[in-house]
Parts: structure tokens; sequence; C-alpha cells
């Protein structure tokens, strides 16, 4: 069965090419524009990774890493975040709030793949 | 494929561009707002990214700059000042056309671009330690390694809550395989009594011995989600590839029955007495990638709350839309004509559905006015700042949704307005205080429905035009006659006559031979109208008056004379049906209704249709703001959905008439224009002899 991958950013264009490349690769892609909105999509169903933006307005990534983290049904998923930022700090903060890995924009698809390959099979 | 995603990425920039603008502009008002800086951070953070991953290298710069400035102004180290702002409003311009140019090539390009990068950079240097960590973000700059096999010892000790951020070590182990030859040994001391085990903690360490091609940099690399929650050791064994022997085997073995992990020195040696010794057992874990049915494209759930849509093909909606909406008018006549009660419901059916239809294409097809209002904002803030005056510039009203073409012609004539409020409206300071008014001028732009129309006022409390130069000139300029008597609003709507311009000397800002003329013009295109009033020493408002949408309206289908017309159902009040006597004690075209007087016109008499004694006349009362007026006319046939069509060229000046429409049996008829009938009866004129706006 095709792996589900949820991905939650405020920009339009990020989530279009995150979309289209993984729909190219048969993953299937639910998508939120806002950590708020990512919620509505974590009612039980199965989700097999999480990709999200850490600046966003409503809830944020960090906020949204942090709720998952709670959900006895993703508790344990793989969850992957988009930075720009080299620096430690918010790598550290996201990881802290429950991160597992991240992707450093900007990226290539392929760069987004491997990325996902390392946490989820 | 990336390239496919550009035009949108402009567009969705240009929100953010927007969005930083308007942050902007909050933020000159309030310096501390950390919520402010927060959305101009992100807005130039989503630039950047975007920037980057499109291929705007220069703008992804050049907003990386930006943006750390503003990061230290989140954490305080810098403080907001009018020049920061001033900087980064031009650094906006600069982002627009770095969005509009893609990267630059041209030299004047660079050269702009340069100096701008060069006050960004200076502002950061002054405002604290320049941190200015390198762009170029790219995590893949493997330094060559070392051409040759070589093996390693790779501890992994990661730590009991390795697994609840959903890593799967494992995965890691799979990681390191496919780099080279491994063999993996598991330690499993750790692993409490059964009773004691945490089912969500990982109690396994392992070592890995690989020989790989891959330098320590790769290896480490594998590890880099976790690094932080783990001990991590590489230690190279030696050069070339590593066999498995059966003495090594015997001293895994040992290690993992005694559980202590081997130590790089212990195998070293082990490996070095091998090394004559030509036994090769072969271990390599080839992964399976099962085959998950990729590359099938799979219709996925999709929720996103709202999409865009290339304007044309909005446009394109609207145009069926009102072909539909004629069809269906064909429709209900046939029906009525054959008297099938079948066909009768299926017609009103397909009416309703029709003008459901018709109310949702125009829906998506109204936007809000705040878009443009930015413009309009920094039109303001830079020409005042230019021309050294002080100006509020307040907005009201700019939620305010309107057909989108009709934004668009109406971009330009308000910023002409606004022009000239500025410049010839608003005073210099000392000049305001010299005249008893506060040296900062108020602009107040509010924007307001007012029935079928939108209203847009763009009031100054500026100098106000003077009449009496205005007649002066017109007189010299043989617009009028000297002595031609004119009210005050006349006058004042001469100068939208082509060819007037209030001042004599043409400055820089406005009155560069574009004026109201043009104005008006511009608003008539779209069914628009703009009125002007003044009072000297007082200030100046410009009154645009526009149609919701411009294509379809409910109508009220009339008889007059032989002919059927349409009147806006949104500008009737009530509709009365008239006693021949009321009209006979008539006197001077006023009607006495619900003990109201109201004055009339009839209708017949402005079409010039057969005037005639009407058995049964009606009167549609129309109002407008506070003015209403009664329309007799002989009949009232019934609503109608009227789409609106261009009267041609030859017919516009056609004073009270804004359209024609096709109705259902194939005639046409004119849709009436009930604003203007009320304003030329409010003047006791018709047409022709208008000279106020009709030259």
């Amino acid at each position: 069965m095709a792996k589900t991958v949820l991905i939650v950013d405020d920009s339009e264009s990020i989530r279009e090419v995150v979309n289209f490349t993984l729909q190219n690769e048969g993953y299937d892609v639910l998508v939120g524009v806002d950590g708020d909105d990512a919620l509505q999509f974590l009612d039980g169903r199965p989700i097999d990774i999480i990709i999200t933006d850490l600046h966003m307005p409503n809830m944020d990534g960090l906020e949204l890493i942090r709720r998952v983290r709670e959900m006895d049904d993703y508790k344990h998923i793989p969850i992957l975040f988009l930075t720009t930022e080299s620096q430690a700090a918010k790598k550290m903060e996201a990881k802290q709030a429950g991160a597992t890995g991240w992707i450093i924009k900007p990226f290539v698809p392929a760069k987004l793949l491997s990325a996902i390959s390392r946490v989820l099979r | 494929m990336i390239d496919k995603f550009k035009a949108k990425f402009v567009e969705e920039s240009l929100d953010n561009v927007n969005d930083l603008e308007e942050a902007l502009f909050a933020l000159e008002n309030d310096m501390q707002s950390k919520d402010l800086i927060e959305r101009i951070f992100r807005a130039m953070h989503s630039l950047k990214g975007g920037g980057a991953m499109f291929g705007f290298n220069h703008l992804s710069d050049f907003t990386h700059h930006l943006e750390n400035i503003f990061d230290k102004v989140r954490n305080s180290k810098i403080e907001v000042t009018p020049d920061l702002i001033s900087l980064t409003f031009s650094a906006v311009d600069e982002i627009k056309y770095l969005l509009e140019k893609g990267d630059l090539t041209a030299k004047d390009d660079l050269d702009e671009y340069n100096r701008m990068m060069g006050q960004i950079q200076n502002f950061l240097q002054g405002g604290g330690p320049g941190n200015q960590e390198s762009i170029s973000a790219s995590d893949d700059n493997t330094p060559a390694g070392d051409s040759g096999e070589k093996t390693y010892l790779i501890s992994f000790i990661p730590g009991e809550d390795l697994l609840q951020n959903g890593t799967n070590p494992l995965f890691l182990l799979d990681d390191l395989h496919a780099l080279g030859k491994g063999h993996s040994i598991v330690y499993t001391h750790k692993i409490p009594s059964f009773e004691n085990i945490e089912s969500e903690n990982n109690y396994c360490l392992w070592q890995i011995i690989l020989s790989t091609n891959e330098s320590v940099n790769e290896i480490k690399d594998v590890f880099i989600f976790v690094e932080d929650e783990c001990d991590l050791s590489v230690e190279e064994l030696g050069n070339g590839g590593f066999e498995m022997t059966p003495a090594v085997e015997k001293f895994i073995e040992n290690a993992r029955n005694s559980n202590t992990l081997i130590k790089v020195s212990d195998l070293k040696v082990l490996l070095n007495k091998n090394e004559t010794e030509g036994k090769k057992t072969e271990q390599g874990q080839e992964n399976t990638e099962t085959d998950q049915g990729r590359k099938k494209s799979q219709l996925k759930e999709h929720k996103i709350s709202s999409i865009r849509v290339a304007s044309r093909k909005i446009d394109e909606l609207v145009n069926l839309v009102s072909e539909l909406v004629t069809t269906q008018a064909q429709l209900s006549v046939y029906a009525e004509k054959k008297g099938d009660n079948d066909i009768l419901e299926l017609a009103e059916n397909v009416q309703k559905l029709s003008r459901q239809l018709r109310d949702n294409a125009f829906e998506i097809s109204l936007i809000p006015m705040q878009s443009e209002l930015m413009r309009f904002q920094r039109l303001v803030r830079d020409l005042s700042k230019e021309l050294g005056k002080e100006i509020e510039f307040v907005i009201e009203g700019g939620d305010i949704e309107l057909d989108k073409n009709i934004i668009e012609h109406l971009t330009d004539p308000l910023l002409h307005i606004l022009r000239n409020s500025v410049d010839h409206g608003i005073e210099k300071p000392d000049e305001r205080v010299a005249a008893g008014k506060s040296p900062k001028g108020n602009i107040y732009f509010k924007a307001y429905h007012a029935g079928a129309s939108v209203l847009i006022e763009v009031t100054d409390d500026g100098r106000g035009i003077d009449v009496e130069s205005i007649r002066a000139k017109a007189v010299s300029k043989g617009m009028i006659e000297e002595n031609e008597e004119l009210s005050h609003k006349e006058i004042l709507n001469l100068i939208f006559l082509s060819g007037f311009s209030t001042r004599d000397t043409v400055s820089g800002v406005s009155g560069r031979g574009v004026g109201m003329d043009v104005v008006r013009k511009k608003i008539s295109e779209i069914r628009g109208e703009v009125t002007i009033d003044s009072e000297v020493g007082q200030g100046t408002t410009v009154t645009l008056r526009l149609p919701l949408t411009l294509s379809i309206i409910d109508g009220l289908l009339v008889k007059i004379g032989e002919n059927q017309y349409v009147v806006p159902i949104a500008s009737i009040e009530k509709i009365f049906a008239l006693d021949k006597s009321q009209l006979k004690d008539s006197f001077n075209r006023v009607v006495i209704i619900d003990n109201e007087q109201l004055p009339y016109v009839d209708m017949r008499e402005i079409f010039k249709e057969e005037v005639k004694e009407s058995e049964t006349p009606q009167m549609v009362l129309v109002r407008h703001e506070e003015r209403r007026l009664g329309l007799m006319v002989d009949e009232v046939l019934g609503e109608h959905q009227t789409v609106v069509k261009p009267m041609g060229r030859y017919l516009t000046s056609h004073e009270v008439v804004s359209g024609a429409s096709i109705l259902g049996d194939g005639s046409i008829s004119l849709v009436i224009d009930t604003n203007r009938v009320l304003q030329l009866t409010s003047t006791g004129k018709f047409r022709g002899k208008t000279k106020t706006s009709k030259e």
C-alpha cells in the first residue's frame, strides 16, 4: 500500500513542489496550509510521515510537532521539518519538540526523497 | 521540473511582498510591535527560501541579508528606526523588481542591486557585529575523500528515547550497509527483565564493521538526524576491505557474550594477523526494495481552503453564465407560450438555478480592494516625503469587494486623484499653520456600498479649489461664456473637461496633462461616475460611484410606450399603481403618495415615446442616497435577469441608458440608468442641455 505523507507549509509553491514530487513517487499526499489546518488530518487515519515547515501563521511547526507527539496514533511516526536556518538552535528546538529530522531549503526533489527514505521505508 | 512552479511562486511572493509592505506601514506607526516584526520576518523568510528553490538567486541573497537585519530586530539587537523602515521600503521595491526580472543580467540593474545590497550590509554592520553565515546551505558538499576502500569500526550507542521521535535505527543500519560492505553486531545486554521493559524505549546498541569507499563524513551523515541522541564514534581500522574469518567471528562472538564493546585496537591486531589468510565469507545484505507500486500517481485526498484560478477562466465563466441567462430567458418565453406545465416547471427550475449560478459566478469574480490600497498608501507616503508635506492617510472600507475588472480600471484614476490631493490639495505645514489648521494634513479614503454600487470617496482637508479661478480659466479657454450663470457645482465640474488643468506651472508630480478628464473617461468606461465637491480652505472630495459588477443585474422589465425597458431592481424602492385622477391634480410634476410628496418624471417623454393618456400608469419609485423620484411607466411586466451589453460607441452618449439587454423573445430593451435620471431631474435638465458634463 502506498504510504501517506502529510505536508504542511504556508507557502503554496513549496506545497506544490513537494506534493508533485511525492505523488510522482507514488505517495499519497495530504496537504495542510499551517499547523492548525494540518490537525484536521490527524484524526486517526493512517499517516506514515509528516513533513512540516517551521515558520507558519496560526500554528507553527514546533507546536504542531509537539501536538502530534501527544497523539497516541501518531506518537512515533517520523516527522521531518523544513528549514532554511542552518543555526543549530532552531534544529535543536525542533528536535526537542519531537522532530525526527530535517530538510534544508532550498532542496531539489532528489534531496527531499532521500531525506524521507532516511526515516520511512 | 521546478520551472513550472515558478509562475506560482512569483504570484505567491507578490502576496508576501504585499503583506510585507502592509506590515511595514503598520510598523511605522507602532515601532515596538513584536507581532509586526515577526510578520515582516516571516514574509522575508518565505521569499528567501522560495527564491533559492525556484532559481531566483539574487532575490534569495538579497532577502537573506534583509532577513538578517530583521532577525536582529526580532532579537532586540537592532532598533526599528525611520531610517530602517525607509531602507526596507526601498528594498521592497527591489524585491518586486527581482521577482519581475528573475536574476539580473543588465549592468544598470546589477549596479542598483549592489548599491541596495551595500546599504543593507552597512546597516547590518552598523547595527551590531555581523554574523553573516553564508546562504549556500546545501549540505551535500562531500569533500573528495581518499580514494580507495577503507574499513571502519562504527559504534552507535543510542539513548533510550531514540524511538520516540520516530527514528528507526534499523534504517540507519541499512543506510550504512548501503555505503559498502558491512557487518553489524548488536548488543542486547541492556534490555531489562521483562517486567521492567518500557515498550517504547530502545535498549540496543550496535557496532558495525564497514568497508567502504566513502569518507568518514559520509558515514557520519547517516546519523545526522540522531547525532544529538546517541554516542557515535567512527574509527578507522585500516585500508582495504574487511574479510570475515573464523577468528574474527569468534572474536565478535566473545565480545557479544561478554557484553563489552569491541575496541578498535584489539580488532586491528586481529585483522592484521588475518591479512595473510585468504578465506572469504561474504556477508552482503542486499536491500531488496519492495516495489511499493510507486510511480503510480494516485488520486489523493485534498483539502485546501482556497485555490488560485487564472482570471481568464473566471472571465470565461462569467461570459458563459451571461449566455446561459439569456438562453434561459428564451426558454421561459417559450414555455409560457406553449403553456405546457411540464416545460413551465422545468423553465422555472432552470431560472432558479441560473440565478444562483449567476450570483455565485459573480461572487467569485469579486476581489477586495486591499491589494491596490497598498499602492495608494505607498504613493501618499513617498510623495508627501518628496514634497515636504505631512500627511495622515486614513483608509476605511478596504475590504469592500469589487469585480476584478473594475478594480483593474480603477487603479490609475485613483492614483491620479490621490496625487492631486497630495500635490495640489494638502498645503505645506507652515501654510497650514498660517491658515489655522494642524500642520499635518489628512486624506481620507473611504469605500462603501450604496445600493447596487460602491462609492469611493477621497477627501482631503487641504486648500480646496477656488471656483473663481476655474471660472476665469474656463472663460479664457473659451469653454464658457464670460457672463454665463453656473452653480458652484457646475463650475467645479468644468475640471472634468478635456484640456483643463488648474495649475499653470506643470509640476513633476501631477498636472502632466493627464487631468481629471482622463479620470472621468476611465471611470465611465466601467460605467462609473465621478463627481467633485470642494470648498476653498476646507478641502476637496472626489467621489467615484462604481457598479458592483459589470455584466448582469436583476432588472424590472417595464413597458414605456410600445417598447420594453429595464430598471435595475437594486435602485427601486417601491412600485405603485396610479390613479389617473392623482395625476390630474398633480402640480409641477409632484404626486402625493403615502402622504409624501414625490417628484416624478414621465418616462415616455424622456424616451420620446408617443405620449398618450395611459389608463393604468404605474409608478416605479427609485432612490439614490437621499433623493427619490418616481418613474412613470405604462406597465410593469416583471422581473428579468438582465445581461447588460455595452451600447457601442455611438450610443454611449445617451445619458439615461447604461446598456442594452436581449430579452427572451429576442427583442432588445434598454437599461435605464436611474441615477442619471435622478441627477438630471434634480438639475432640471435632460439630455443635450447640460454643458457641465458634455462638451
